[in-house]
């Protein structure tokens, strides 16, 4: 925050959070001198590879963001207005519901040996895991999300002559926003889990496998590479959806 | 005091949100029945009764319990590991400033990385076996159970710790009289969450290293051409993860009655 | 516009939550409310007030007897009977002005009279503030605008400002009173306060606890705009009404 009159003074969290990251590093450097390469590479030797793989890795990236954002896309278009029809209908509700809680349980991943065995391995396949992942969180958020509009407004808005269509896209919509933004961020969080995962056992191309055969190839730099990769796509994705959610609640106490 | 009819009532309505459920898994029999000519179809779907009866196989030549203990028994094992680091860690990053800070900058920069893209690292370091199972199901959820235990730390309001100070409550003692109480709500939540977390990422553990377990359950469907093991070895994770975070939603709500 | 309110033998009984007991609420209540009018209606806590507006707004129906609005039986809610609530139940993800015109651009009519009510309330400095940005008072004038945006024939206001320090609470009464003053619409207030009912109505009906009943109808004669340091007699007398059983 800025004080007029004051230079911006840097965080007092600022330098002990470089320290850590220097020591952390440090430590590393000293680990890997005393293990082979193929074991435990160096924190340079890592980044010479991500420097010297990069087209390589960003190929592979490309692959798995095709297939996160497949699958993803899939759960919102599916999940979305299914928790809206589900908030609109209570018979539906409840039935729908408790067959949701019972698949809810399964963790994705899970589902991989019967997904692979109907689709086949590929872009499909592991798109089809992100689905199973993202799904049931954006349903389950949207839904309570319908819930959570006070009922105060409801009232009002029926009060001040809200037809169905002017209840459902500016009051429903925006009261339960909030909850649909988390279960968004859950969701896009476990596709990437997913994704990793069903890459992991079978598809071709993508981070996870290239992690998978870095192993096989006993180049754990290249896995640590990949790694860092996956890690920074899905960080950045996550900031990236924090700004969105900012600015389109912007009027949340 | 309700009415005893309308306790039946009330049970009867509570079991008949089930009917949707019955009727598909009705309908999955019956049609796989009449409707399936092709006996390879049932390869790729099996009917429930196919299922029940592989469950009740296993079950009875002790196989399913082994797999379940082997899985019980990793994410038992990691997630108390889990909270005995995560916990105790996410309260130094809450209650010192600066030494969290340095502690927590480089595990911010690890901790986005799906802790399921660790396994092959794991492998290589630990090589097959127990251990490198429940290092990766630590790693998964310490992260979380650590991070939620920092918002819950940070999350009791400094009126109350002033409030106890002022009423003559030594330094020492507040941590253990006031911060704990009031953050146990949250490091319980987290420490639910971590444990779902684990049992999320058993599956993938098991899959690519296990030689018994659940996981391994669902993959011997594919490789032994018994899907029905698979649908047993889903329906048995799903069983445990849901009964394991029903469990830990009650004791987190005996814990936490006063909120 | 503004209509007549006339509740004529109304019973009213709910079932209470977790004993299941039918409690009656109203018990053959009779109130006429003349068109342009501004009434009270005061009593100690849970007498059934609210239940009172309720009824008019066409949120609940009455097990027995009649209520109507302009002659006509009240069916269910309508535009034409606005409640305005203590916690003014503004939307808040809309703007002070968007939530001012919701109700005319809900039928289609545009923004309607927004501009106009908001210089009226002392809003058009916030017109494009969220609800959390303001304080208590901003957000009752903000209720209070769009609920008269949609030109109600009858407005219901439900202890709208019990929730605010004593000084915006006495602003606001004025900003209501200008308000009736300029469209003498039907006004139902129900309030804890005997001094706000005194400060603002016509008419103070006193109702006496469950089941509830119009203890007294007293008339207010004060001219206006009131001044309250001439009303302490009238107001003694009903505070003492409503401070003693019967």
């Amino acid at each position: 925050m800025a004080v007029p009159g004051r230079r911006r003074a840097l965080s007092p969290r600022a330098l002990p959070a470089a320290l850590g990251l220097l020591v952390a590093l440090a430590i590393w450097a000293v680990a890997a001198s005393r293990w082979p390469p193929h074991v435990l590479p160096g924190p340079l030797v890592v980044l010479e590879t991500i420097v010297t793989q990069r087209s390589e890795l960003v190929g592979h990236a490309l692959r798995t963001t095709r297939r996160v954002l497949l699958g993803y896309g899939a759960a919102v278009v599916i999940g979305l207005p299914l928790a809206m029809a589900l908030g609109a209908r209570p018979v539906l509700d409840r039935q729908v519901g408790a067959l949701l809680t019972l698949l809810r349980s399964i963790p994705p991943f899970a589902w991989t040996p019967l997904i692979l065995l109907w689709v086949g391995v590929g872009d499909g396949s592991a798109a089809a895991v992100v689905f199973a992942g993202a799904f049931f969180p954006i349903v389950r958020n949207a839904r309570a999300g319908i819930d959570a509009v006070p009922p105060s407004l409801v009232l009002a808005a029926r009060n001040l002559g809200a037809g169905p269509r002017v209840y459902w896209l500016d009051v429903v919509l925006p009261g339960a926003a909030p909850m649909v933004f988390t279960g968004l961020r859950l969701g896009w969080a476990l596709a990437w889990m997913s994704v990793v995962a069903a890459e992991l056992v079978g598809a071709d191309g993508g981070l996870g496998q290239l992690i998978l055969d870095a192993r096989n190839l006993a180049r754990p730099d290249l896995a640590i590479a990949g790694m860092v990769a996956i890690g920074a796509l899905a960080a950045g994705s996550e900031r990236g959806f924090a700004l969105v959610e900012r600015r389109v609640l912007r009027w949340r106490a | 005091m309700v009415a005893p009819g309308g306790a039946v009532r009330g049970a009867l309505r509570g079991a008949s949100r089930w009917t949707l459920v019955l009727v598909l898994l009705a309908l999955w029999e019956l049609g796989g029945r009449t409707l399936v000519t092709d006996p390879r179809t049932l390869l790729f779907l099996p009917l429930p009764s196919t299922i029940a009866a592989a469950a009740w196989a296993l079950a009875r030549d002790g196989s399913l319990l082994v797999d379940l203990g082997r899985s019980g028994g990793r994410v038992l094992v990691g997630s108390l590991a889990a909270v005995l680091v995560g916990v105790p860690l996410g309260a130094v990053v809450a209650s010192w400033p600066r030494v969290g800070a340095a502690l927590d900058a480089p595990l911010r920069l690890v901790r986005p990385i799906p802790p399921i893209a660790w396994v092959p690292l794991t492998i290589l370091w630990f090589g097959v076996g127990e251990l490198q199972q429940v290092v990766i199901l630590f790693f998964a959820a310490a992260f979380v159970v650590m991070a939620g235990t920092t918002d819950a730390v940070r999350g009791v309001p400094p009126t109350l710790l002033a409030a106890a100070r002022n009423l003559g409550v030594p330094e020492r003692g507040l941590l253990l009289r006031v911060s704990v109480p009031a953050a146990l709500p949250g490091v319980a939540a987290a420490v639910r969450e971590g444990v779902g977390t684990a049992w999320f990422v058993l599956v993938a553990a098991e899959f690519l290293s296990a030689s018994e377990g659940l996981g391994v359950l669902i993959l011997e469907g594919r490789d032994l051409l018994e899907p029905a093991r698979t649908f047993v070895g889903m329906g048995a994770l799903a069983a445990c993860g849901a009964a394991t975070d029903l469990a830990l939603g009650a004791l987190q709500a005996r814990l936490t009655r006063w909120t | 516009m503004s209509k007549a309110v006339a509740l004529a033998g109304v019973r009213h009984a709910y079932t209470e939550a977790g004993t299941g007991r039918r409690v009656e609420a109203l018990a053959g209540l009779d109130l006429n409310v003349a068109a342009g009018e501004l009434v009270a209606i005061v009593g100690p806590s849970g007498c059934g007030k609210t239940t009172i507006l309720h009824l008019v707004a066409g949120l609940l129906k009455p097990d027995a007897g009649s209520v109507t609005c302009g002659g006509a039986p009240v069916d269910g809610i309508g535009t034409d009977r606005v409640l305005v609530f203590q916690d003014g139940a503004l939307f808040p993800w809309l703007t002070v002005a968007e939530n001012v015109s919701f109700g005319p651009r809900a039928r289609g009519e545009g923004t309607g009279r927004t501009a106009e009510l908001l210089a009226a309330l002392g809003l058009d400095g916030a017109a494009d503030r969220y609800p959390k940005e303001l304080s208590g008072g901003m957000r009752q004038r903000v209720a209070l605008a769009r609920a008269l945006a949609v030109d109600p024939a009858v407005l219901l206001l439900d202890e709208p400002f019990g929730a605010l320090d004593a000084l915006s609470r006495e602003r606001l009464q004025d900003v209501l009173e200008a308000a009736w003053l300029r469209d003498r619409k039907t006004m139902l207030l129900v309030t804890h306060s005997v001094e706000e009912a005194v400060r603002l109505a016509d008419r103070v009906i006193v109702v006496s606890p469950r089941p509830a009943a119009v203890r007294a109808d007293v008339r207010v004669d004060a001219p206006r705009p009131r001044d309250v340091t001439a009303l302490g007699e009238i107001r003694r007398t009903i505070a003492q009404m409503v401070r003693t059983p019967e």
